[in-house]
């Protein structure tokens, strides 16, 4: 069965905002553990392939199977329905996300951004959520920041928590949507050091939408690139980047390729 | 006629047991219309269609027709449908009632107000329907929107006198009463407006120090 090795599977999904077809036909597969990064010129679909396997968004026809479980349909006594909140809430659990402009709690501390979940939604113990939110902190390089709100913190270091505060559920897979697409230029490095630093020592699967050539380079084990809804390329980054089989993509390379 | 000092301080003790069945009142009133507002502005949010706009017809309804009538309305028709209340009871449910339709907007506005973004954080964090709500949206929603419910809650108060009408003895009634009594007007209704005004500003106050201390956060 190769497709219980997937623990992402997208097949022929379409989305339509009214008459605007986002994704047409859309396949993508994802393996455990794989560190996949999706290029892509603005308004390709990205964020949107990424909303969809969030929940954010619902799709117009396909499927979406997230380890081997359907995401929008669900088995009820064998026949086929539509998934309920709690067939939802289970499949959910499995997938964690980071975006763009960090959506962290402005009323809750950094600690209870990340324990808020943990407590209410995993149902872990307050002090064990506390100890295991300090050491994500420390994971994230912000040990000493646990008390601060959102608002004291740079943007680099909101990030860093937004991040810390989707591991703290444990995900088998992370979504990042242009995660430092909203920072200063200086504080980008120290995000992208805790991706680089994830993708070493877990085996979580990483979807990672970026625009960083040389960072995607350098942690993807898989490039897909994509236009108008649809993935042009697939495969090692150093194929897609170097030979890439559309002029597309070349033209794609070469206005980020400048811009960097 | 000269006002005359002895006879205001003579009839201020009443005057003040009627400031106290009016600030009553208003508490009340108030809550009634923070609970059914919020609801309000929930129950218009629901996903049928139907439901929702029956909602918000409902609330406009009771928002453009004049505060005097529904009292009138629920003072003498509500017996008629075999609910029996004081006219007191009557007054507060509805001063209630029509803020409501005022607060429910309030609500709605903070509501809206919360970024897309922090529902999205919450679903992604895989919280439930009930969770968002309590511990993301509406302590996002509420805070920034205090003042203005404060400015509902003066409104209402100096809409009390409405009340009146249908023999509550609040402030306006009291007075009258003590008039049609001495055959004095004047210095209980110039009481009644000094106590208004005493109350309203010391409400303001503590308005402006709640501004303050959420414009800081
Ligand atoms: N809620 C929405 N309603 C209508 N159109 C939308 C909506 N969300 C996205 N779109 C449109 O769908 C298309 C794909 O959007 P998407 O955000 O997935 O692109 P993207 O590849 O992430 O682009 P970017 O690099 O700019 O983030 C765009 O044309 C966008 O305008
Ligand atoms: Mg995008």
């Amino acid at each position: 069965m190769e497709e219980d090795d997937n623990l992402i599977a997208m097949k022929g999904v379409w989305k339509k905002y009214g008459k605007l077809e986002v994704l047409r036909e859309f396949n993508l597969m994802a393996s455990k553990g794989q560190k996949l990064v999706i290029l892509g010129p603005s308004g390709s679909g990205k964020s949107t392939v990424l909303r969809i396997l969030m929940t954010l968004e619902g799709i117009d026809s396909g499927e979406v199977k997230i380890d081997g479980e359907s995401l929008w349909t669900m088995n009820q006594n064998g026949i086929e329905a539509a998934a309920d909140d709690a067939h939802l809430h289970r499949i959910r659990a499995k997938v964690g996300m980071v975006f763009q402009g960090f959506n962290l709690f402005p009323h809750m501390n950094a600690l209870r951004n990340i324990t808020e979940a943990m407590i209410h939604v995993l149902g872990v113990p307050k002090s064990e959520a506390r100890e295991r939110a300090m050491a994500l902190l420390d994971e994230v390089g912000l040990a000493g920041r646990a008390e601060a709100y959102p608002w004291q913190l740079s943007g680099g270091q909101r990030q860093r928590v937004a991040i810390a505060r989707a591991l703290a559920l444990r995900p088998k897979i992370m979504l990042f949507d242009e995660i430092t697409s909203a920072l200063d230029p200086e504080l980008v490095g120290e995000v992208l050091n805790v991706l680089r630093k994830l993708a070493r020592e877990t085996d979580i699967t990483m979807l990672i939408v970026t625009h960083h050539m040389s960072f995607a380079k350098e942690i993807a084990d898989r490039v897909v690139f994509m236009d108008h809804g649809e993935i042009l390329e697939d495969g090692r980054p150093e194929d897609v980047m170097k030979n890439p089989a559309h002029e597309r993509t070349r033209k794609f390379l070469g206005t980020v390729l400048e811009n960097v | 006629m000269i006002f005359d000092w002895r006879f205001a301080l003579q009839i201020l003790p009443e005057l003040m047991r009627a400031l106290l069945v009016t600030v009553q009142a208003t508490l009340a009133g108030f809550a009634i219309a923070l609970v059914l507002g919020m609801a309000w502005a929930l129950l218009r949010r629901s996903k049928s269609v139907t439901f929702s706009r029956t909602v918000f017809w409902f609330v406009e309804f009771i928002r453009s027709t004049p505060l005097l009538v529904q009292v009138y309305f629920m003072f003498f028709a509500l017996p008629e449908y075999g609910l029996k209340l004081s006219p007191l009871a009557t007054g507060v449910a509805a001063l209630g009632l029509h803020y409501s339709a005022y607060l429910s907007e309030v609500f709605r506005a903070g509501i809206e107000a919360v970024p897309r973004g922090q529902w999205e954080a919450a679903r992604a964090l895989n919280m439930s329907r009930y969770r968002t709500w309590t511990r993301v949206i509406l302590p996002q929603a509420i805070p920034p929107v205090t003042p203005v419910l404060g400015n509902y809650l003066i409104a209402m108060f100096k809409d009390t006198p409405m009340l009146a009408a249908i023999t509550v003895m609040e402030l306006l009634q009291s007075a009258k009463l003590i008039g049609a009594q001495t055959f004095r007007y004047m210095e209980p209704l110039t009481l009644v407006g000094l106590l208004f005004l005493l109350v309203s500003l010391m409400s303001s106050f503590i308005i402006r120090r709640l501004e303050n201390k959420f414009n800081t956060v």
